[in-house]
């Protein structure tokens, strides 16, 4: 199901109706599971078979690691976390591996043919932060967060996994974070304002910018892009990381906007990532779920910064190769995160001798240049074959004498320039308070609305939901 | 705030609707938001048509002005099967239908066909004009605002130069993709389902009193005797042997095309002259 398909809005005022009813508040977990597994199950009734099972290597093994039953804790966390990954490699990886390493038969076919069950990347991980947290007891004291009763931590770690709003896109949700929310929820205590403005901006960032630029950059395509000038291949590069943000930072708005009208907090995914001046920054504002994820439960295991220097640039290139492969069973992913650990390394590198240097202009010119590399690194995502990739820089190189086509051009600035828009007051609105801007609030969230009902693009899926 | 803005988000909806009125205009960007735009005609603005063209990019080159009594419901880079599905939801239907060949593989777009059939967004766009693809307010900036800048017309003529232009650079690599499509290994598990499927609307047309024509857009000529070009030949004739079929013309050999599909718009003039001509012959449409 679609944030952006009126079942789902159906869905959601049903669920809410019911949710808030004072009677039924003592099974608010269990109306939202269900509402959760028809969300899920819209489209593809057998993928809950899937999700229902992922949930249940989590359950138990997390349940016996809690409650202490278990004498080999260790053991059943590895079990635990192996088994995750295993599933995962198996529905998202098989075809790859055997593309890569096996020979044409009937096995490799057979693995290649496995469909990609939706959002199995993110409650495959969520599973593995419960079973490690769980294990590791750093962030909750078992017995505050894990049920003696099984059913009961059967039914709260089911609705940790399977909590719709983030269940298919992320953001990617710690049980740290999560389980300890899981109480009682009132109407009264819904902050209208945050869900208001998290859900409306959400979706004009989807349907007005992402929607209409993707039939813009839909170009960007081999070999339709050999034909064009290189003004507006650059112009399609830089719409495209327009789209993808606005596409994914949208969907995670909706998210945390819609976990909030449930009394549920979810943590910011994105925090304006253009503006980033080094390859660091914008991690820490580019899908933070995943790269807090990633460095939480993968760098600093594998020994982050602790281990020397050398240790340390490989261990941020292999979270980097991994974080890339995560989103997509293809080399050029893992290439693509290749390309931003090697960022990452080079910029540690140097960055520890030099002090960074603050001037502003000095700073504009790094963003521009971060924003620049970071949006030829998302070709890799649009054009899968490294080889078209190259093509494709070179025709940018190669096109100058081609007329520049005004008509993609300014159409790619004008849906691009909300993004821009937004990231610059930003800017300005950490640098000077304005609080007569602040109070027109309700005639931007206004406007936006309007564009929602007269200006939105033709739908499309989400892009990170192939992930 | 939040009921701030819904009350501002009425306002200016109501300004807006006030000033289409006063300006009515109708606009694009691209081509998906062409397809959309043709289908929400047909659907709320045409009461009654004659003939009816169902077809793809490539029938969407026949040049419209030449067809008076004809409405070209061909969607580009979807397939036959999207304009039918149209057709089907239809109350008033045309005398006559002339379905396209080229295009029988391509199954329909789902998307499109929850865009276009949806109840909701139906009932919305029907009532009010607001909300037609035709009608969108950062459309209509774009085109009368931003080129108006001093120094984009120039530009905007280079472009429509290049556009129009029959050179394609691209051309070789866009025709050898093609040869190699249509040399391709049929499949004919596909090709079964996709002429049941036709069978299916054709019946459904030809139950309600609708004459179904079909007729084959010229390619490059290249193309034309390669495997899938001569088997959907076949099937069409075989399949649809009560149905007349306008054939490809026999100057076939003067059709280059853009990029080995779509007719240059100097192709496209003498095509739609034959076209019609044919047309006039199986169908026996008669122009005052």
């Amino acid at each position: 199901m679609l944030f952006n398909s009126f079942s789902f809005i159906g869905l959601l005022l049903i669920t809410m109706i019911v949710y808030y009813i004072p009677r039924l508040s003592k099974h608010q977990v269990n109306i939202l599971i269900i509402s959760s597994l028809i969300f899920y199950a819209w489209n593809n009734v057998s993928l809950v078979t899937l999700l229902l099972t992922s949930a249940g290597i989590n359950i138990i093994t997390s349940y016996f690691i809690g409650t202490k039953k278990t004498s080999k804790p260790k053991l059943l966390a590895w079990f635990g976390v192996g088994s995750n990954l295993l599933v995962l490699a198996f529905f998202k990886y098989a075809g790859l591996i055997s593309l890569t390493f096996l020979k044409d038969n009937s096995i490799s076919e057979f693995l290649v043919s496995i469909p990609l069950p939706i959002g199995i990347s993110f409650f495959t991980f969520q599973g593995i932060s419960l079973v490690v947290d769980v294990y590791k007891e750093n962030h909750f004291k078992n017995d505050k967060i894990v049920s003696k009763s099984f059913i009961v931590h059967t039914k709260n770690t089911l609705f940790f996994i399977s909590f719709f709003p983030q269940l298919v896109a992320g953001p990617i949700v710690k049980s740290h974070e999560f389980l300890p929310q899981i109480k009682r929820k009132r109407f009264n205590e819904i902050s209208w304002e945050k869900c208001f403005s998290e859900i409306v901006l959400g979706y004009f960032l989807k349907m007005v910018v992402a929607d209409n630029l993707k039939d813009f950059t839909f170009w960007i395509a081999y070999p339709y892009f050999q034909g064009r000038d290189s003004y507006s291949l650059i112009t399609m590069l830089f719409g495209f990381s327009f789209q993808i943000y606005a596409d994914f930072a949208g969907y995670s708005l909706i998210a945390i906007g819609v976990a909030r009208l449930f009394g549920y907090n979810l943590k910011d995914n994105f925090f304006f990532p253009y503006i980033s001046s080094s390859f660091k920054e914008f991690w820490k504002r580019w899908h933070i779920s995943l790269s807090s994820f990633l460095q939480e439960y993968l760098y600093i295991p594998l020994g982050g910064n602790k281990k020397g220097k050398t240790r340390t640039y490989v261990n941020l290139m292999i979270t980097m190769m991994l974080g890339g492969l995560w989103h997509g069973a293809g080399w050029s992913y893992a290439v693509w995160g290749g390309f931003h650990g090697l960022a990452l390394a080079i910029e540690r590198f140097f960055m520890s001798n030099k002090q960074q240097n603050q001037r502003i202009h000095i700073r504009a010119i790094k963003t521009l240049f971060v924003f620049f590399m970071i949006s030829l690194a998302w070709l890799l995502f649009k054009l899968p074959e490294f080889s078209h990739v190259i093509e494709y820089v070179k025709c940018i190189l190669q096109n100058f004498d081609k007329y520049p086509n005004i008509d993609v051009i300014t159409s790619i600035l004008l849906y691009s320039s909300p993004v821009i828009l937004h990231h610059l007051y930003h800017l300005y609105a950490t640098n000077f308070q304005s609080r007569s801007i602040h109070s027109l609030r309700f005639a931007f969230y206004g406007i936006l609305i309007f564009f929602i009902l007269t200006n939105s693009g033709i739908p499309g899926s989400f892009i990170y939901f192939q992930f | 705030m939040v009921k701030k803005s819904v009350a501002f988000t009425m306002f200016l909806l109501i300004c807006w609707w006030g000033f289409i009125k006063k300006n009515p205009f109708s606009l694009s960007l691209h081509q998906w938001q062409d397809n959309i735009i043709n289908a929400e005609k047909f659907i709320f603005d045409i009461d009654s048509i004659d003939n009816l063209i169902i077809g793809s990019s490539l029938a969407a080159r026949l040049q419209m002005d030449s067809l008076p009594n004809f409405h070209n419901l061909s969607l580009g880079g979807q397939s036959i099967f999207d304009g039918l599905n149209i057709l089907k939801n239809r109350n008033r239907l045309p005398k006559n239908v002339f379905i396209e060949t080229n295009v029988i593989l391509r199954g329909e777009n789902a998307n499109f066909k929850k865009i276009v059939s949806s109840p909701i967004l139906n009932l919305l766009k029907a009532n009010s004009p607001i909300f037609r693809s035709d009608k969108q307010p950062l459309v209509l900036f774009k085109k009368k605002v931003i080129y108006k800048l001093k120094g984009v017309l120039e530009f905007q003529e280079n472009d429509r130069t290049l556009v129009t232009k029959t050179d394609n650079p691209i051309f070789g690599e866009m025709l050898a993709l093609q040869i190699e499509d249509y040399s391709k290994k049929i499949d004919t598990i596909v090709m079964n389902e996709q002429f049941e499927n036709l069978k299916n609307h054709v019946e459904f047309l030809e139950a309600k009193g609708i004459n179904v024509f079909f007729f084959e857009m010229p390619v490059n000529h290249q193309l034309v005797e390669l495997t899938k070009a001569k088997y959907l030949r076949y099937r069409v004739n075989n399949e649809f042997s009560n149905n007349d079929f306008i054939t490809l013309p026999k100057n076939i050999k003067k059709y280059k095309t853009r990029d080995g599909l779509h007719l240059t718009s100097e192709e496209s003039k003498t095509y739609t002259d034959y076209f019609k001509n044919e047309a006039i012959t199986v169908a026996s449409i008669l122009y005052d």
